[in-house]
This record gives C-alpha cells, structure tokens and sequence, in this order.
C-alpha cells in the first residue's frame, strides 16, 4: 500500500462534519447575496487612506533629501 | 430547480455562469461539508470555520461569471479556501506576537454534544492525531486522505511541486502512525 492508500484508509475513519441546517442556510443566503455595500465602501475608504498616508509620507521623504 | 443540477459540474459551472441561484445552490449542497470539514480541522475552530466557509462561497458567486471551461468546483473550492486558511493564520500569528501569547495547544475540534456522543475513542485519537499535525502537513493529509485528491491535483491547490506534496504526505503518515499508536490500522502496524 502507497502512503496515499493508508491516508485514505484512515481518513475514512473520521467523523463527517458540518455546519448546522440554520448556519447552512445562513452562509448559503449571504454568499449568494455577495459583498454587502458598505464592507465595499470600508476597504474603498481604507486603501484610499493607505495610499493618501503612503504619498504624503513619500513627499516628505523627498523633501528632506533635497 | 435543484433536479437540473444534480448531474454534472458542467451543468452547474453553465448555471453559475447565467447568474441562476439553482446552480449556487447545487454546488453549495454537494461542497459544503467536505469544504466546512477541511476548514475546521485546519483551523480547529467552528466559528471561524463558519466565517471562512462563507468567505469562500461568497468569492464562488462574486466570480461565478468568470469561471472558465473545465473549472473543478472541488479544486476551485479549496484552493481558495487554502489561502483564507494561509491569510487566517498569518493574521493570528501577527495578533499573537502584539499580544505576546504563547502558540495555541493542539487541540480537536469543537464538537456539538451530538457529535461528542457519537465519537468512539478511536475516533477522538484520530481526531486528535489530525490535530497534532503541523498545519503544512495535516492539509496535504486532509486532501488526500479525506477529500480522495491526486498528489498532483494537491500540488496545484497549494501550490508546491507533486514531490514536496508526497514528502509531506509520507511524513504526515509516520507521525499519525506515531500518534494513533495501538489505534493505528493494523495494516500500517504491520509495516
């Protein structure tokens, strides 16, 4: 037996596991719904300022260099 | 609706595509627990299993128009799933050196009181064997041992030459041989 065989013949051993039907339903309903709009504006806002600090922070490094 | 997608994942992959929820539903039907499975017991939590769980579906219908010809929903699934776990972990281990914690224990999954009944002891030193596994080798053990995946097809989800994924197999093996001791399959006791 390989050592996929014997993985596979010990794994049957584990028990299955899942999700309760409600939680089921739950993550099914908001996956199928996608990204609400306002996590959408969060990361927007987020990587707006990232990138804002990021230059500003650029700038002031040139400035002293010259 | 559902009765349409019972058959084929080409069935479902043409469903996704047209935007019809039967199609989300099937794969989400037929993927979900073996997906759940994998995320508990690489995260050993159920609460992030669940959010993890979700995160990858969600990216499942945000991309379901883009999915090419011949796209495995098994495959698809738990690659992304791979990099929640890869993006999770990094995210504990930074929250873990700010907090100065010490690793966490390796410890069994959650269970519900239904499942705890159900579990022989055997069942609960597999389980905790599994757990035991550094993280890069339980989840080339869940794929091939639970999820029935060629080293090559593991290869890809994770990214990692075919020999690396053997290697990590054949070492995940001696120490679940090492673990499960007198539980150990006699077949592997034997060798």
């Amino acid at each position: 037996m390989t050592d996929e065989d014997d993985m596979r013949e010990v794994s049957r051993e584990l028990p299955a596991l899942d999700v309760d039907p409600d939680a089921a339903a739950r993550i099914a309903s908001a996956a199928r719904r996608g990204r609400p709009l306002r996590r959408t504006i969060e990361v927007v806002l987020v990587v707006l300022v990232a990138a804002g600090f990021l230059a500003w922070a650029v700038m002031k490094v040139l400035e002293a260099l010259r | 609706m559902r009765c349409a997608y019972v058959e084929s994942e080409d069935a479902w992959l043409d469903g996704l595509r047209r935007g019809e929820p039967g199609a989300f539903d099937a794969v989400f039907a037929a993927y979900r627990k073996r997906v759940y499975g994998y995320l508990v017991r690489m995260t050993r939590r159920r609460d992030v299993a669940e959010d993890l769980l979700q995160e990858t579906f969600l990216r499942l219908a945000q991309h379901a128009r883009s999915l090419v010809d011949g796209t495995r929903f098994g495959a698809w699934l738990f690659t992304v799933a791979h990099r929640l776990v890869v993006s999770w972990a990094r995210a504990q281990q930074v929250r873990a050196q700010l907090a100065g914690d010490l690793p966490a224990e390796p410890v069994a999954p959650d269970r519900s009181p239904r499942d705890a009944l159900a579990d022989s002891q055997a069942h609960a030193a597999l389980e905790r064997a599994f757990a035991a596994l550094p993280p890069a080798y339980r989840e080339v053990a869940l794929l091939v041992g639970v999820e029935g995946m060629q080293p090559t097809e593991v290869a890809q989800i994770l990214g990692l030459r075919p020999d690396a994924v053997r290697q990590r197999l054949a070492r995940a093996r001696a120490q679940l041989a090492d673990a499960l001791g007198d539980h150990a399959p006699a077949a592997w006791r034997a060798r």
